[in-house]
């Protein structure tokens, strides 16, 4: 049996999609379950702290890297 | 979900942490690569209209990325453009867009020049682009041949120098075999009058 992450946040459920290290804490990109194009990014501390994104340039940092690491995927298509 | 819906990316000012739980549940990942392709293509959106260079820090030390390809430059003329098109007493500035492009945008300017121009000048609403490149390039033209004239006159100075400075050593050189050959003239003279002067005291039986 394969196992998903499942982050629930206030209440809505979101699969995990990627998760890149970025200085102390990770961007970790979701996907709401029952709505596929509600995409969100989050940061998650070592301790498992959970906070949305607070400033347009952490969002840029977060989709460059994003984009950088997956952009193989684009060209392919 | 179909290409046309816009992609919401929600981000919320929260200084707190959210109230969240983790789990990890049997079930296979659905939709994975779509989820990554939906992000990509938003990743895309926002590198492009965030800038084509941006500056990531990585582990707190500035590392510089240049995010740059085709389609980003040419999306961030049309950006330029869009912005631009419900003002109608702006004029299209062709050589600011492309500069603006070229150096803020694409510091590889020597690559990306042809191709930019070529998309700029492709947009039906910059008509005298094409005029204004075209002089651009005559201009350069005449410039060109003006240093092309420059450099062949100052190569014929240079000749002309260069041949009048062996005619200045060949007279030279001229002047002294002169002198030698006079030299040669006068002690063929006293050489002569000696001989004479040799001649006439022998008839007279003068000997030595």
């Amino acid at each position: 049996m394969e196992y998903t992450k499942i982050y629930t946040i206030e209440d809505v459920r979101y699969e995990f999609v990627d998760e890149i290290e970025y200085q102390e804490y990770k961007f970790v990109f979701l996907a709401a379950e029952n709505d596929e194009s509600n995409l969100i990014i989050v940061k998650e501390y070592p301790n498992n702290d959970i906070f949305k994104l607070d400033r347009e340039d952490e969002v840029k940092v977060a989709m460059t890297l994003f984009y950088e690491k997956h952009k193989n995927l684009m060209e392919e298509q | 979900m179909n290409n046309d819906e816009p992609i919401k990316v929600m981000t919320v000012v929260s200084k707190k942490p959210l109230k969240a739980t983790v789990t990890m549940e049997p079930k296979p990942v659905k939709n994975k690569n779509k989820h990554l392709t939906l992000f990509l293509a938003a990743a895309a959106v926002v590198v492009t209209i965030g800038g084509a260079k941006m500056i990531l820090p990585k582990d707190n030390v500035g590392v510089e990325q240049e995010v740059v390809n085709r389609s980003a430059i040419e999306s961030v003329i049309d950006a330029n453009i869009r912005s631009k098109e419900n003002d109608t007493s702006y004029n299209y500035d062709v050589d600011k867009i492309a500069q603006h492009i070229l150096y803020e945008y694409y510091p590889n300017f020597d690559v990306a020049t042809e191709m930019t121009m070529d998309y700029v000048a492709d947009k039906t609403y910059m008509p005298n682009f094409e005029m204004r490149y075209s002089d651009a390039v005559n201009n350069q033209l005449e410039e060109l041949e003006k240093q092309q004239k420059e450099i062949q006159e100052r190569a014929n100075l240079m000749s002309y120098k260069a041949a009048n400075s062996k005619y200045l050593e060949d007279q030279r050189l001229h002047n002294e075999e002169y002198k030698m050959l006079e030299m040669q003239k006068a002690e063929l003279a006293r050489i002569e009058e000696a001989i004479k002067s040799s001649d006439y005291n022998n008839s007279k039986g003068i000997n030595r």
